[in-house]
């Protein structure tokens, strides 16, 4: 009875600790299997089934494991799919709540950043809205400025 | 009734009171008087002997009681205690978390393809370069946090 019941007690205590030391790897390996269901859905037009795996893998929590800087860096860049997925749908509307969203979860002088101001630029013309979408435009510009600098110089570099 | 009765009868009766020898009353008599006595309440056991008597002939009728098991609940309760307090915060304690992952430096055709996508609008065909670059960054995760 007391043998039964310390293995129970055991067991209870380390199947948490156990989920959570291979959760980061589940997390990314959903979140790559979620990008290329939507590549799939994409090549075949339907764009439903693209933002259904998206938006899932979006809602995955993220484990503690995992870097904030690159549960960022996957999570805008799923935020930019997203946006696309919309345009593509005529829905540029959604297209902007996923580039603000995706924006709102931090912004870096990289090409994720850079990603989701092309997309917010391109939902705001849509929108009729020019002062917004040469904003935007202006700063995905400027980051993409500062990246290709960075890109010839490592060239240059021998 | 003869003399002899009535002399016997006395005698039972002193013997009955208690007091006085017994001499002259036959045996028969004098038991069936020990016996009379006996049954009165007086004449009844002490409670602390009646209590002696029935431990010792009535062993079954005492609760089992086996020394050890009255320390052990308390023991592995504390033990129990001492266990969770132990392990809990160890587990619940996050492991340590990765450092951020470097990823490769965009490529310039994928820069050009951003540069484009801003001039003609072509959102897909930046979507369609990213493929490569994406797929890299999955590697690089793949390769920091792995299954």
């Amino acid at each position: 009875m007391y043998r039964c019941l310390t293995i129970a007690l055991l067991l209870t205590l380390l199947a948490p600790a156990c989920s959570r030391l291979d959760g980061s790897s589940r997390w990314i390996s959903q979140a790559r299997e979620a990008n290329l269901e939507a590549d799939r859905a994409i090549r075949r037009g339907d764009t439903q089934s693209a933002r259904t795996a998206l938006v899932a893998s979006l809602e995955q929590p993220v484990p503690d494991t995992v870097n904030p800087a690159d549960s960022r860096m996957v999570k805008q860049d799923m935020c930019f799919r997203l946006s696309l997925v919309e345009m593509e749908a005529k829905r540029p509307e959604e297209a902007l709540v996923w580039a603000k969203h995706g924006l709102s979860l931090g912004q870096q002088q990289d090409l994720f950043t850079a990603n989701l101001y092309v997309a917010m630029g391109s939902a705001h013309e849509a929108l009729g809205q020019e002062a917004q979408a040469a904003e935007a435009y202006h700063l995905a510009l400027k980051i993409n400025e500062t990246l290709l600098n960075q890109t010839l110089e490592n060239e240059e570099t021998p | 009734m003869s003399d002899k009765e009535k002399r016997e009868a006395e005698a039972l009766a002193r013997a009955l009171e208690g007091d006085g020898s017994p001499e002259g009353i036959p045996t028969d008599a004098l038991e069936a008087a020990s016996l009379l006595r006996a049954s009165r309440e007086d004449a009844g056991l002490d409670p602390a002997r009646q209590q002696e008597i029935l431990d010792k002939i009535l062993p079954e009728k005492k609760p089992r009681r086996i020394p050890w098991l009255r320390w052990l609940v308390p023991v592995a309760g504390v033990a129990g205690v001492l266990f969770l307090v132990m392990t809990v915060p160890m587990l619940s304690k996050s492991p340590p978390q990765q450092a951020a992952v470097v990823f490769p430096a965009p490529p310039r055709d994928l820069l050009m393809a951003q540069v484009q996508a801003l001039r003609d609008r072509n959102l897909k065909g930046l979507d369609k370069k990213m493929q490569k670059y994406r797929g890299q960054m999955y590697a690089s995760l793949a390769g920091k946090y792995p299954e």
